[in-house]
């Protein structure tokens, strides 16, 4: 590909330069993309596992409850309560209120929200983003202004489609090889796992790349917009219509009791559930309590709401998804980000995106092992070589260290450190800097030793120091019944052994002789062997 | 009903990928005869096709083709990794 270039190229030798450099300039920003997108089905796990202060919510009434008597003792008299309920997956209830002429602060920690845990009560969990911090950052990035962030994920998943439908034609044997991986032939063995990863996922590749643009459309394809509103504001003011909020009369009344309003809204909801809370006047005669539906409920991503009377609990009025274009846009970001999946659709999903990210990661390293080869001096590689060679240890074993490394300072940092939240995601950061540096200054074969040695540690560790030093270790998890907190240990145990597997496969490898170990179980897998003979180079990749 | 698709969409793929020569070469010995490739791919076919059939009941209309296609992927996998490391197992 670095070569001459041909006089005329067939069409697809032209798509495989295509798929071969889209993939490659934004292969890095792709990996992390997909890996965090990946990791975010298990958000709510995630922030459970960060929080175990609060534990496993079993009947949502009682946290409501609790949410409610905390309001009562503290605010009678807010403009608006508001209540975010867990569902099966999250911790406890967030419970925060609005005074008059007191807005919410912009950013950072809002002083009248407290968290309420199973038993109705209110806990302090420590301060953590969770699993926010990976979602955000599949899609925001970090220390860029939100709105470049998502111009960057935008054009990055741009190069992503091109790579997808590039690659699909440049596949020359697309059904011939369906079911064929050839182990230890050096750059054929990366093709065919590249392939396999790209092929039998490949409706998931195809929609969660469509569907992300989908997401951000409005950002990415204003115009759309631009013709038919005035402004933005007036777009989103009629697709995002919030109800309003009432003027109390000033007379006071007790509220309607909450058990039977959220039971009236599942019945209303065909058995749906209640994820939002706000009651606005709180115990005022023109009392309002709108309860929005969990946005795991249903496929379609939308906007469903039942206003109810304050203090009777009748419906007043009812909000659901009628527009068929905001309902063909809330099923897209409903199947991206698979909120309504149930358990083993979610595993799917998880194990979809893990290939997606193999994928990414096997066509980086397969980028290396086609131009190893043609090397004029294989002691000192050109630039380019080196930099995607130095890049790709500190991206694909880097940045799962890094990581784990966020989980590590979860459980280490000091609970009273100010600011702790940050400052788990700067430590991931500064291992990620550290990390990729190290890919720079460690020959490459030591760097991705060492390097996925570390991120397996990492990984392998965690379950034990919770076992060891935290009272929510695997043992106690299984014994309470909390699912999720022990399916988070076995996975990140599972996680680390396919690490530990991909180090001893780059150890025992032996770069003289075209015989690659590659780790079966491994999500992502290691450096590529020299290899004998390249054929076909043109056309494949 | 969800393992039920899963073991169709497996049975599935491993009746289409004995139907392809290389494969059936590898694990049974020389080419597929052309009445029992047809055989094959007929009944993988039929077991995919199944597969759908348990996942829409499983799951529904709109989710049930999310999870086929999904269990595609994973049922694929396995029967990838086996055509791989069964042949070279075998004496």
């Amino acid at each position: 590909m670095s070569g001459k270039i041909p006089k005329a190229l067939g069409f697809r030798q032209s798509q495989a330069g295509l798929h071969t450099w889209t993939g490659l300039l934004v292969g890095w920003i792709l990996y992390l993309i997909f890996l965090n997108g990946a990791v975010s089905y298990w958000r709510e796990e995630i922030t459970r596992w960060a929080q175990p202060e609060i534990g496993v919510t079993r009947d949502v009434e009682t946290v409501a409850r609790g949410a409610i008597a905390h309001l009562q003792a503290v605010a009678p008299k807010a403009t608006t309560w508001s209540i975010s309920l867990p569902d099966e997956r999250a911790g406890g209830a967030t419970a925060t209120f609005r005074e008059k002429g007191r807005p919410a602060p912009r950013r950072g920690v809002d002083p009248n929200a407290v968290t309420i845990g199973p038993d109705g009560q209110v806990v302090t969990p420590r301060d953590t983003e969770g699993g926010d911090a990976f979602y955000r950052l599949h899609f925001d990035l970090r220390y860029v202004p939100v709105i470049w962030g998502r111009w960057i994920v935008g054009f990055c998943t741009m190069f992503m489609l091109v790579a997808i439908v590039s690659g699909v034609i440049t596949h020359k044997k697309i059904f011939a090889d369906f079911f064929t991986f050839r182990p230890g032939k050096g750059q054929r063995s990366w093709l065919d796992g590249h392939n396999a990863l790209a092929v039998l996922a490949l409706p998931f590749h195809a929609m969660i790349t469509y569907t992300g643009l989908i997401t951000l459309m409005v950002l990415y394809v204003p115009w759309g917009v631009a013709a038919n509103y005035p402004s933005k504001t007036a777009y989103y003011a009629q697709s995002i219509t919030r109800t309003k909020p009432v003027k109390p009369s000033g007379e006071a009344a007790p509220l309607a009791d909450i058990g039977a309003v959220l039971k009236s809204a599942e019945r209303a909801w065909d058995g749906g559930h209640a994820g939002l809370i706000r009651i606005d006047a709180p115990n005022d005669k023109a009392a309002r309590i709108i309860v929005t539906r969990r946005a795991s409920d249903t496929l379609v991503d939308g906007r469903w709401e039942i206003v109810f009377d304050g203090v009777t609990g009748q419906i007043r009025s009812q909000v659901a998804p009628t527009s068929s274009g905001m309902i063909a846009r809330g099923g897209m970001v409903g199947l991206h980000a698979g909120r309504f999946a149930p358990m083993t659709m979610r595993w799917l999903f998880f194990l979809s995106g893990l290939a997606g990210t193999a994928m990414v990661a096997t066509g980086l390293v397969l980028w290396i092992a086609k131009r190893r080869q043609k090397l004029a001096d294989p002691a000192r590689p050109h630039f380019g070589f080196r930099l995607v060679e130095r890049l790709n240890i500190g991206t694909i074993a880097g940045l799962p260290a890094a990581m784990a490394v966020f989980l590590w300072a979860n459980r280490l940092l000091p609970l009273n450190l100010a600011g702790r939240g940050d400052w788990e995601v700067h430590a991931m950061f500064i291992a990620w800097g550290v990390l990729l540096l190290h890919g720079f200054v460690r020959p490459p074969r030591r760097g991705w030793i060492e390097q996925l040695s570390l991120t397996a540690g990492l990984l392998l560790a965690l379950p034990v120091f919770n076992i060891a030093a935290a009272q929510h270790g695997l043992v106690a998890s299984l014994r309470s019944g909390d699912t999720a907190m022990a399916v988070m240990d076995l996975t990140l145990l599972a996680l680390g052994a396919a690490f530990a597997a991909m180090a001893v496969g780059v150890a025992h490898h032996k770069p003289a002789q075209p015989k690659a170990r590659r780790a079966k179980t491994a999500p992502v897998t290691p450096k590529a062997p020299a290899t004998p003979a390249r054929k076909a180079e043109e056309v494949e990749a | 009903m969800t393992l039920a698709a899963l073991l169709l969409c497996l049975a599935g793929f491993f009746a289409l990928s004995l139907a392809m020569p290389r494969h059936h070469a590898a694990l049974i010995g020389g080419p597929p005869p052309p009445r029992r490739r047809l055989l094959l791919k007929l009944a993988g076919w039929l077991c995919l096709a199944l597969g759908l059939v348990a996942s829409l009941l499983a799951w529904g209309l709109a989710w049930g083709v999310v999870g086929w296609l999904g269990l595609l992927t994973a049922a694929a996998a396995p029967v990838l990794l086996a055509q791989t490391w069964w042949p070279r197992a075998r004496p």
